[in-house]
């Protein structure tokens, strides 16, 4: 190296800075300017104005769908409380009830005819007239 | 390019012309990527982050104002791209053979005052001195650049010349022989 003086120091640091040249490549603008546009593309207002248009189209009818399906879904189940349904029920438990209350019955009566009998047999037994003990 | 020339084509880019703002950008891009690859960037890098830097440049120009060089306002957001993509590291004390620097600037920097600059001094204390000397920033726009306050780049530069000149002095020690024999 030549020799550096320490008076000419700054000198030579500006004369050897020029020394130091460096090329972008050829294709440097074009990129940058690729670049830029495709940005421009991304903040085009025009298409973003379409994007939501898009979004909006899609996203009001999803809700609705939702909305829809969330509310039908408690009237589908509630189908099986229609008027007619609820009747037949009614009328199913009126005909359980009115069998449980002719076994109930039949059972009853079975039951007093055996108490009957053994009455009678026990009159009999002490000597009175049984049927006289039944009435 | 005239200041004049250069103040047209800004205000014309900042009115949305991409033909003007080209022509801006082919009047830097060599410059940028050269204060890039000085930085410590490898060639490929420092072309990605010159042109990060400018897209980010066009995309923000509106925000420009013409108080400041439009040099000193696009080699900031350079500095910024260049930090995203290699922080600044301080040098270890030994001198260390590998420069990082690209292949192609550190055979440029052979019998280059630079080169000794680059092994003997701080990557900040590096970069305050080529943004002022081989870029030609003043010591104002040097601290805006680097985000620092003028006296730090006034004091940097003072030490980083004293450092250079002691170890010029110590390799050539006939050289200030003679000169104290003159004085």
């Amino acid at each position: 190296m030549n020799t550096v003086f320490p008076d000419n120091l700054e000198q030579r640091l500006q004369q050897d800075a020029e020394r130091i040249q460096v090329t972008a490549d050829q294709h440097f603008t074009q990129r940058v300017s690729n670049r830029i546009n495709a940005a421009q593309q991304q903040h085009n207002p025009g298409s973003s104005r379409n994007r939501r248009y898009w979004a909006w189209g899609l996203a009001v009818p999803a809700a609705l769908a939702v909305v829809l399906l969330v509310t039908l879904n408690p009237l589908q189940q509630s189908s099986d409380f229609s008027p007619a349904s609820a009747q037949l029920l009614v009328s199913n438990l009126d005909m359980n009830l009115d069998k449980a209350l002719v076994e109930r019955e039949n059972d009853f009566e079975s039951e007093l005819t055996k108490v009957q009998n053994d009455l009678h047999k026990l009159g009999s037994m002490m000597g009175f007239n049984g049927a006289l003990l039944v009435k | 390019m005239t200041r004049e020339q250069e103040r047209d084509l800004i205000n014309r880019a900042q009115a949305g012309s991409v033909a003007a703002y080209e022509q801006i950008v082919a009047h830097y891009q060599d410059r940028l990527l050269r204060f890039l690859m000085m930085r410590g960037l490898q060639q490929a890098d420092a072309e990605d982050a010159a042109q990060s830097a400018l897209v980010s440049a066009w995309e923000n120009l509106s925000g420009y104002r013409s108080k400041w060089q439009f040099s000193t306002w696009l080699y900031t957001i350079a500095r910024r791209c260049a930090i995203q993509r290699k922080p600044l590291q301080t040098n270890n004390d030994e001198l260390d053979a590998d420069t990082g620097l690209d292949t192609c600037l550190e055979q440029q920097l052979r019998d280059n005052v630079w080169s000794v600059a680059h092994r003997q001094l701080e990557p900040s204390a590096f970069q305050a001195l080529w943004l002022h000397y081989g870029e030609g920033f003043s010591g104002a726009e040097v601290a805006r650049i680097m985000d620092r306050t003028t006296v730090w780049v006034r004091v940097t530069l003072h030490r980083a010349r004293s450092r250079l000149r002691a170890v010029f002095a110590n390799d050539n020690p006939v050289v200030e022989q003679h000169e104290h024999s003159i004085s």
